[in-house]
């Protein structure tokens, strides 16, 4: 599923917003996302799962290509942490086993 | 750039707040579609599906096999089963204004 996908299976569940609202609000969840990681806050979504960063030193490499030595600045990446419902939602279909259905109708907790 | 403490945790409501800030759209319509959102990614995921939202990352669902592993507690040797497991990697457009954000907020 690409983005396009999402936004339209998810304009086709909510009459009442036109497409365009879900994409804007779906960039928006996003940039927001980025400047709550970048401002040195963790994201945790119940049910879901969580995002941190992740600190990576500085390192020597090289360029594959050309054999250049080039060195890495030390970074943050985003790191997505699962939460344990939706592994364990995720390994039972590995499993053959059966999850129970999602209570979409309360959509604040959970 | 500094080490990141654990951070202060943002949740759902407080994410839906943020975005509501620059949006003509209610926190009501906005809670709704991060429900779906959250709830379609995981119903691609679960059939097998990987999802990819451009600008932020790739969900994606990895097989383990099954390994020899250790219970950290007892040190007792233990067969660890072989599983589906979700991972998630960043994008580089997500990666960049992460960083950008940072390195905006730490000057």
């Amino acid at each position: 599923m690409i983005k396009s996908e999402l936004i339209d299976k998810l304009a086709k569940r909510l009459r009442i917003v036109s497409d365009t609202d879900v994409e804007n609000c779906i960039n928006g969840i996003i940039e927001q996302m980025s400047q709550a990681l970048g401002s040195g806050h963790r994201i945790e979504v119940r049910g879901f799962g969580s995002f941190n960063l992740h600190y990576r030193p500085p390192r020597n490499a090289h360029n594959p290509k050309t054999g250049q030595k080039v060195f890495t600045e030390p970074k943050y990446i985003p790191h997505f942490k699962p939460g344990k419902d939706f592994r364990e939602r995720v390994n039972n279909v590995f499993l053959g086993r059966k999850n129970p259905p999602l209570n979409s109708d309360n959509s604040g907790n959970n | 750039m500094k080490k990141m403490a654990a951070g202060i945790a943002l949740g759902r409501a407080g994410l839906i707040k943020n975005v509501s800030r620059n949006s003509g759209l209610t926190r009501q319509e906005i809670a709704e579609i991060l429900e779906k959102t959250l709830e379609e990614i995981g119903k691609a995921l679960e059939s097998g599906e990987d999802v990819k939202i451009t600008s932020f990352g790739t969900f994606s669902i990895h097989h383990k096999k099954e390994r020899m592993g250790r219970n950290p507690r007892t040190g007792k040797a233990a067969t660890v089963s072989s599983r589906k497991v979700i991972s998630f990697k960043a994008s580089n457009a997500f990666k960049r204004s992460v960083l950008l954000e940072l390195k905006g907020s730490s000057d």
